[in-house]
């Protein structure tokens, strides 16, 4: 239906940092993208200033190709689903649901003296809508009687009811109860692309971000590390907070110093090949990144096909066994200097990415205990090397 | 609002019990010893409600309903310290005029007292010079209230906080400090005794109280709801009949009756401003006794019907005045 260009977009805030700093995303036309990021990243702030309601430092938004930087909200005409609901007190979830359509559809009526608005056309849309929402039988409940997550459906199915040029929503799902979120979810991304409907939201479940949406934003401290599609992201992450913030558990990130064509980490010794040794250069400390599902236990059928890899064996502090998984917790010491480097990495970033272990994600068959020890395989391929002060991916083929 | 019910302990449950108990037993005592009838029967009455608060405290002592007796008791004896003045106002207003009240429950009543005080000249001319001075003192105090207001809640203004404890603390200045001067000033300027000068002082009244209640509107009322209305695409027009009507109207509303109220209930002004012959507010009329008769029973017939706007606002919106007092009560 619509794209969305953000050009160099920036508010600036009271401190040193600005709160959107120079934000450039462009969202073709039908697709949905996904912005995620810790809180007080800037997430309800980029929606905030894409709606209308706060104003941009400077920079510009484009709706088609059309500039409507300086054009209000009614003019914009995007939907927004605010994550306080904002639902009207004094009226029942179906005025509410239908509220948004009727303050157009008013405004029109009133122009082409048609003297009423088509009221069954919007009410067949807020049964179907409250029918997906399972909230057919709550229609005429205020919302003082409604519970979180039902407001919260109400919320989402307002902004849906109306025919807007784009859709924004902000944290939507985020109390619906565990089992019902993925249907919620579902059910909406399935009406929004039925219709070719825009849309943009923010959430801080990840996974929610890597199912849901064509391409996925990181935002932190108002600067977008990458946009991408969620394998992209995943796969081949463009910095060190990209990296450390997606996946679950998180990617381990250890410090490593390169020694000649070789890569010293605290557990193990990884070769350099001749690109990626030229690419770290005469750096004397980098970040190497491992997911925890790439570790393989020696042992295992999967680890035996592996040709290129690197290899350690080490002792297990503790094992979380998870059902489908397990998890491995090797511990490893850090130089005091380098850790010193490291948290200052981390202040700067305002993020925890160091951990003082390595999470191992290994198959839940084998019997692991604590204190036994283990030989890990990595397939040498799944490494990341990021370098630890601007924590751009060295092993990512430069363009 | 906490969700997990509070259940009191056994012990403090029993001990309400006893208390209630005892009470009551001392009550139906004295009341049957040296009360004579029909004022018997309101002893009796009174002790049968504190014995029977007491029996249901030891029946749902051990029990996990979220009652508490102390609560019972303190509300039963804050009752009957509020009902029963009450009471004895009204039966002195309807006592005939031949008659004097020996007890507080109303043997005869006759309701000539209070069509007497609605048709007697000084009365309405009072009650009109309370209602005057009041209607106006709101009227104006009402834009001042909202805009400061406002500015308080939504601007964060620079020295708001202290502009607000200034607010605040007018409203705990005793009147009487600031009449005596108020008066000075009105006899300088040759305004004395007049209805018109009764007005700015009761804004004294009217102001801070006003402010006071709309800052606490507006501290809860839903703005992002504004917000999102205005993304939603209304126009200037819509977002203010379907977001300031619907949400705040009612506030406002109820805030201008609340200050007009307690506007016209001030009689420490009025007394210090009035002089016998001028038109008086309608509670001093009643503090002084300047009535018509000096019955006693026209002055309780009075106040009566002056204490009934205030209670029919009550009844009328309990829940918001509880919200706009500060209390969350549902």
């Amino acid at each position: 239906m619509t794209s969305i260009e953000l050009r160099n977009l920036t508010v600036a805030g009271t401190g040193v940092r600005p709160l959107l700093d120079d934000v450039s995303i462009t969202v073709p036309s039908g697709s949905t993208l996904a912005i995620i990021g810790p809180s007080g990243a800037g997430k309800s702030l980029l929606l905030r200033v894409l709606v209308g309601l706060e104003d941009q430092t400077f920079g510009e938004i484009l709706l088609d190709g059309v500039d409507v930087t300086k054009s209000n909200a009614r003019t914009r005409d995007l939907s927004m689903v605010f994550q306080d609901y904002s639902l009207h007190p004094q009226l029942d979830a179906f005025d509410n649901l239908a509220f948004s359509s009727t303050l157009r559809r008013e405004k029109a009526a009133k122009k082409f003296r048609r003297g009423s608005l088509d009221k069954v056309a919007i009410s067949d849309r807020v049964n179907s809508v409250s029918e997906f929402l399972a909230l057919t039988d709550l229609l005429e409940l205020k919302p003082a009687d409604l519970d979180e997550a039902q407001r919260q459906r109400v919320a989402l199915g307002r902004a849906l009811v109306r025919d807007a040029v784009a859709y924004l929503f902000d944290d939507p799902f985020s109390k619906q109860a565990p089992r019902a979120r993925p249907h919620v979810r579902s059910v909406t991304a399935q009406w929004q692309t039925e219709a070719g409907r825009t849309s943009i939201f923010t959430t801080s479940d990840i996974a929610e971000a890597l199912t849901l949406a064509d391409r996925v934003a990181v935002l932190h401290q108002g600067f977008v590390h990458q946009v991408g599609t969620p394998r992209e992201l995943y796969e081949a992450p463009k910095d060190m907070f990209v990296a450390g913030f997606l996946g679950s558990p998180p990617m381990n990130l250890v410090p490593a110093k390169p020694t000649g064509s070789q890569l010293v980490m605290p557990l193990a010794t990884m070769y350099l090949d001749d690109e990626l040794a030229k690419r770290i250069g005469d750096r004397d400390l980098v970040v190497v990144g491992i997911r925890p599902e790439d570790c393989q236990e020696s042992s295992s059928p999967l680890a035996a096909t592996v040709t290129d890899k690197v290899e350690f064996t080490t002792r297990i502090d503790d094992v979380e066994w998870q059902g489908s998984t397990q998890l491995a917790y090797l511990g490893y010491e850090t130089d005091p200097e380098v850790e010193a480097r490291l948290s200052e990495v981390e202040d700067l970033l305002d993020f925890d990415l160091f951990q003082s272990f390595v999470v191992a994600e290994l198959a839940a068959e084998s019997t692991l205990k604590a204190g036994m020890s283990i030989r890990v395989v990595i397939p040498r391929s799944k490494i990341n090397v990021f370098d630890p002060e601007t924590g751009e991916n060295l092993s990512l083929p430069q363009d | 609002m906490s969700t997990v019910a509070y259940v009191p302990s056994v012990r403090s449950r029993l001990w309400a019990s006893g208390t209630s108990f005892a009470l009551g037993f001392a009550l139906a005592n004295y009341g049957i010893l040296m009360v004579v009838r029909p004022d018997q029967w309101l002893w009796l009455a009174a002790a049968a409600v504190l014995m029977l608060t007491g029996a249901a405290g030891i029946l749902f002592a051990d029990t996990n309903r979220s009652v508490s007796f102390w609560a019972v008791l303190g509300l039963e004896v804050f009752l009957m310290f509020t009902l029963l003045p009450l009471l004895w106002t009204f039966t002195v207003a309807t006592t005939p005029a031949d008659v004097t009240a020996r007890s507080l429950w109303p043997n005869e009543v006759s309701w000539q007292t209070f069509s007497d005080v609605l048709g007697s000249g000084s009365m309405r001319r009072a009650a009109l010079t309370s209602a005057l001075v009041s209607g106006v003192a709101t009227l104006v105090s009402i834009p001042l209230a909202i805009a400061a207001a406002y500015a308080l809640v939504r601007l964060k203004v620079k020295g708001g906080r202290v502009a607000y404890a200034l607010v605040v603390a007018v409203l705990l200045i005793p009147l009487v400090a600031l009449a005596g001067p108020i008066a000075d000033q009105v006899i300088a300027l040759d305004r004395f005794g007049s209805r018109l000068s009764l007005i700015p002082p009761a804004l004294l009244i009217t102001l801070p109280l006003s402010i006071w209640l709309f800052v606490t509107l507006f501290k809860r009322a839903p703005w992002s709801l504004g917000e999102a209305v205005r993304a939603d695409g209304a126009t200037r027009r819509q977002w203010f009949t379907r977001f300031v009507v619907p949400v705040f109207g009612p506030g406002i509303l109820l805030i201008a009756l609340l200050v007009f109220v307690v506007g016209s209930q001030d009689y420490v002004l009025g007394a210090a401003l009035s002089t016998t012959d001028a038109p008086l507010p309608a509670s001093l009329l009643m503090a002084r006794g300047d009535l018509d008769t000096t019955s006693s029973a026209t002055i309780a017939a009075a106040g009566l019907l002056w204490a009934a706007l205030p209670v029919i606002l009550l009844l009328v919106a309990p829940r918001r005045i509880h919200q706009l007092l500060g209390r969350s009560y549902r």
